[in-house]
């Protein structure tokens, strides 16, 4: 046994660390399945090494286990993963840029904003602020624009945004099931199937938005990265995740989430048996049943708004 | 007799209270086993779909461009704004003779459509959630319903104050100027609607009418708790009245907010009342300084709005009746779906009214001391405050409201109506 003192690990490996437990707790995946990098570097949009890391962090805490032939696998169940990510030191920087994002999707702070400005509002140090602004940046949420304040990316809070969205999926998300080597990821899926299939058991009034919305994104994340197309696993992967950020416009009835939910298992199954391009033109019909639906006319007598 | 479910055809006028007031009882008639479809305007696809209901469009008359429509929202923001702080009396020539006036164009554009459609779907009854008279609706004799969603004294009465006028019982002098004033508003809309009625050689209605009660079946949303005493009171076989009529909506879950034991204040004037943005933008400073968390509507208009107060959360839409049952206020601007959903989960209202049944609903909810009333906008902060802290300090308001809910909740309007609907299909 090495008597050396432990090294603590980099805050962007328990970061990171806590964003694997975080995707293994929601695919409930269990004791003994592999975790496949790839996935986890396109889920997580980083580097294959920055994953080995973080895996490697997790094996030291026994969340893993590494074996020459197969790679990592679980070997923590559910309960003892959450005791784990709740052992995990907090990265002080990424709990301050999620409470700035979620400030920012609350409009509770302006589109551009200088580091004097979150300095005063956090009532925390320059240097953390900078930290916490540059994990942002390395997300594609923020940039430094010319005047040397930051500015944050056009999130989906707009009209304009949602349909340029839509738009973009449109054209992406067939794309990436006709991809050449579009491959699925089988384990992930059938997990995925399983939660889904759980979801729709519940009794109709119950249905949880926020689980909804989780599940939907790995959905859509999964047949992104399963294309074999690096360009369009990252671009989708990127547009996902702005997807996931606290969004003050989604609102679905619990009959849309289930039927959104039936046409995911639908476009699976078409997968599943080979049927790409009905699976691709299924994603289709599926885009578009899933726009916010709202009325365009608001009171008796008037014509529509289309706002 | 056919062994299959009975169609119904909902018909809701273009507004949300309408639609989904129609939606609540669409849900209870499926738990029945009886299949709803919607015929609605064009601008309001989706909406029913969202719900599972099958869903037909009157056909637009005439193509505008996105370009044009904007034009015209801009402009009518600008001309009605200021009308919205009127008195009632003052809002009947700028705002209330105007809007029939386009009612009636609604009606003479989509009645053809309507009579197409309806002829083309042959239900065993239509549900008419409107304000005004379809003729395709009595051309095609189908037996129909009415729903009076909009306000009760929609439906004339000596001991109930005239519709849309926000008077009390007994201020006589009042009353004669409305009436008067309000005949002398609608009468160019009414007189060019008689004339559309009799092309179609269906009889005039009296002064100021534009919709007959049904012969076989009206629903009334008038909880008992807000209902009117009537000097002739409604037969019960074709009037019945609803206790609230709530949709189901998916659970909502609350965003996280500094303090999160403070209590839950949802604000929405709903989307006409989110044209006002400056308004709204002035409301929220004023919330700053409140001790409660808000949640406020802000309709299509959320990009207007920056530096939000951390005590503040908004959004372009929300499943109203999953957040009400969670507050402990509900501002809104006296439209009849929210203040019955109000009663429903027992919160007390403050109306802050805008237009038509607003007018009516605020003067209720204080008669009736279900909450109370401020004009829409000539208030100062402190008056503000006082009437949202003093709401949320009424103890014995929300007790009685809470014990009313109870009640409310064990006879819902959404079943009640159903049940009736389904009684009339049998018959």
């Amino acid at each position: 046994m090495s008597s050396e003192k432990p090294v603590r690990p980099k805050s962007n490996h328990i970061e990171l660390a806590k964003k694997l437990i975080d995707i293994v707790s929601a695919k409930g995946m269990s004791v003994g399945d592999r975790l496949p990098e790839k996935y986890f570097a396109d889920q997580c949009g980083v580097s294959r090494t920055l994953i080995r890391s973080a895996f490697k962090l997790l094996k030291e805490r026994g969340v893993l286990d590494w074996k020459e032939e197969v790679g990592y696998t679980l070997i923590a169940s559910s309960h003892d993963l959450l005791d784990f990510q709740d052992g995990l030191p907090a990265a002080s920087e990424s709990a301050l840029a999620d409470q700035i994002l979620l400030d920012r999707t609350a409009r509770r702070i302006a589109q551009s904003v200088s580091v004097s400005a979150l300095t005063r509002r956090y009532n925390v140090t320059r240097q953390r602020v900078l930290s916490a602004l540059q994990k942002l940046q390395s997300d594609d949420l923020v940039s430094q624009s010319a005047s040397q304040s930051w500015v944050f990316q056009t999130l989906l809070d707009n009209a304009d945004s949602i349909k340029e969205s839509l738009e973009y999926r449109l054209v992406a998300e067939p794309a990436a099931i006709l991809a050449n080597g579009f491959k699925l990821h089988q384990q992930l899926a059938v997990s995925l199937r399983k939660q889904i299939e759980s979801f729709l058991k519940v009794p109709v009034g119950g249905a949880d938005l926020q689980l909804f919305i989780q599940q939907d994104v790995e959905f859509h994340l999964l047949l992104a990265t399963s294309s074999g197309n690096r360009f369009l696993a990252d671009s989708l992967t990127n547009h996902h995740r702005l997807r996931q950020l606290p969004n003050a416009r989604i609102s679905l009835t619990d009959f849309r989430m289930r039927q959104a939910h039936m046409e995911h298992l639908e476009i699976l199954t078409m997968i599943e048996s080979g049927q790409f391009d009905a699976a691709a033109d299924m994603m289709k019909v599926h885009l578009r049943l899933s726009q916010s639906l709202r009325p365009s006319t608001v009171n008796r007598g008037s014509p529509p708004l289309f706002k | 007799m056919s062994n299959r479910a009975p169609l119904i055809a909902f018909f809701p006028e273009a507004s949300f209270g309408a639609a989904l007031n129609c939606v609540a009882i669409a849900q209870s008639l499926a738990e029945l086993g009886a299949e709803s479809v919607f015929v609605c305007h064009p601008g309001f696809s989706g909406v029913f779909s969202q719900y599972g209901f099958k869903e037909y469009h009157l056909s637009r008359d005439v193509d505008v461009s996105q370009d044009e429509t904007e034009d015209y929202w801009q402009e009518f923001i600008e001309r009605h704004t200021p009308h919205f702080s009127l008195s009632p009396l003052d809002q009947l020539d700028t705002y209330v003779g105007p809007t029939w006036d386009a009612i009636v164009e609604t009606v003479e554009k989509e009645d053809g459509s309507l009579y197409s459609l309806l002829g083309r779907l042959s239900p065993d009854l239509v549900v008419l959630d409107n304000v005004i008279m379809f003729p395709a609706i009595l051309r095609l004799s189908i037996p129909w319903v009415r729903v009076i969603s909009c306000v009760e004294t929609e439906l004339a009465d000596a001991n109930v104050p005239p519709y849309l006028s926000g008077l009390s019982v007994g201020d006589e002098s009042a009353i004669q100027t409305f009436n008067e004033a309000y005949l002398k508003a609608v009468e160019p809309a009414w007189h060019r609607y008689q004339k559309f009625r009799q092309s179609h050689k269906l009889p005039v209605l009296s002064d100021g009418e534009f919709l007959e009660p049904s012969p076989w079946l009206n629903l009334l949303l008038a909880p008992s708790m807000v209902r009117r005493e009537r000097s002739e009171v409604l037969p019960k076989d074709k009037f019945v009245y609803l206790e609230g009529c709530v949709r189901r909506e998916a659970p909502f879950n609350l965003p996280v907010f500094a303090k999160d034991t403070f209590p839950l204040v949802y604000v929405s004037f709903g989307s006409l009342g989110a044209i006002d943005v400056a308004l709204m933008q002035r409301m929220i400073r004023v919330f700053e300084r409140i001790e409660a968390r808000f949640i406020v509507n802000v309709g299509g208009f959320l990009e207007n709005y920056d530096n939000v107060p951390d005590n503040v959360f908004l959004g372009a839409w929300f499943a109203q009746p999953s957040i009400v049952k969670l507050a402990d206020l509900f501002v809104h601007h006296g439209g009849n779906n929210s203040f019955c959903e109000a009663l429903y989960f027992g919160v007390p209202s403050l109306v802050m009214p805008y237009c038509w049944d607003g007018h009516d609903n605020a003067i209720r909810a204080v008669e009736t001391k279900t909450g109370s009333m401020l004009h829409r906008s000539n208030w100062t902060d402190e008056e503000l405050k006082d009437h949202i802290e003093s709401l949320l300090d009424n103890n014995s308001m929300k007790k009685r409201l809470r014990d009313n809910a109870r009640v409310m909740q064990q006879q819902p309007g959404s079943a009640t109506a159903a049940n009736a609907i389904l009684a009339l299909c049998s018959k």
